[in-house]
């Protein structure tokens, strides 16, 4: 289990598409990871602490910022299904490939044959 | 502002509002940057587009099947509550948490509760998504 809280986890970067993308990521290494869209004008720096951290103990949680949003380079999407390609092709196996290397080998074989298709989602 | 329009006027939610915001400045190093004056008008656009849905009212929703969580306030001021009761009325795989004494930032307010409650939401769903991965994987 990482030690990181939603006050000390770093922010990590993703290319993808010639966007950089912003993320941060930690919690129980268990299961699907929970994904975090952000509300309207928010940033990586606008959830609840204590709703993460305490979503974090069961579960790992990813933040990101969608194209545009404050450390995320690129065009701001001007439709949802625009925000959800974003999130859906590059990113996302990026995102949860780390978890992959950390499960065992027979788990990981899987989790990279078809990384982490379903994550959960919050916002 | 945001303890207007996240919590109620008495004096238990303000008092969750202080705790809040608190718990939103306690991160002191590597904050994220702040948003661009573009961000506001392009989601604005992707809103009004969402908004603006042709055919049956509230079809779209019908075909949502995936299990979700509906969570609000019962006085939220900026997406009106009811519009909860629409969602679960509709979705055919949704069920609601309206909480007291609560406005656009309930869970927030009854964060504790909240996690509870998500948690144990998010339990069952991970059983049903195993199962379904499992399928698909034979």
């Amino acid at each position: 289990m990482s030690t990181y809280t939603a006050v000390t986890v770093p922010t990590q970067f993703v290319e993808a598409n010639g966007i950089r993308f912003a993320y941060r990521r930690w919690g129980k290494r268990s299961g699907l990871p929970l994904v975090f869209n952000q509300h309207f004008t928010g940033n990586l720096d606008n959830w609840d602490p204590a709703v993460l951290d305490g979503l974090a103990k069961e579960r790992e949680v990813i933040l990101f910022n969608n194209a545009g949003v404050a450390s995320s380079t690129g065009e701001v999407p001007t439709t949802f299904p625009g925000m959800a390609k974003n999130w859906s092709g590059p990113p996302r196996v990026t995102m949860t490939r780390e978890m992959a290397r950390a499960t065992s080998p027979r788990r990981r074989r899987q989790s990279l044959a078809r990384p982490t298709t379903h994550p959960k989602t919050c916002g | 502002m945001w303890l207007k329009v996240f919590f109620t006027d008495s004096e238990k939610s303000h008092a969750a509002g202080r705790a809040f915001l608190k718990r939103y400045l306690s991160r002191t190093e590597n904050r994220d940057t702040p948003i661009s004056d573009k961000v506001a008008p392009a989601q604005i656009a992707a809103i009004g587009e969402w908004g603006s849905h042709t055919g049956e009212r509230f079809g779209y929703l019908k075909n949502i099947q995936q299990p979700t969580l509906v969570v609000n306030g019962n006085h939220d001021v900026i997406v009106y509550t009811v519009n909860s009761l629409y969602l679960i009325q509709n979705m055919p795989n949704a069920k609601l948490i309206l909480y007291p004494d609560a406005n656009h930032g309930s869970w927030y307010e009854h964060h504790e509760d909240f996690v509870f409650e998500t948690n144990r939401f998010l339990d069952e769903s991970d059983s049903i998504a195993t199962v379904t991965s499992s399928a698909a994987a034979d």
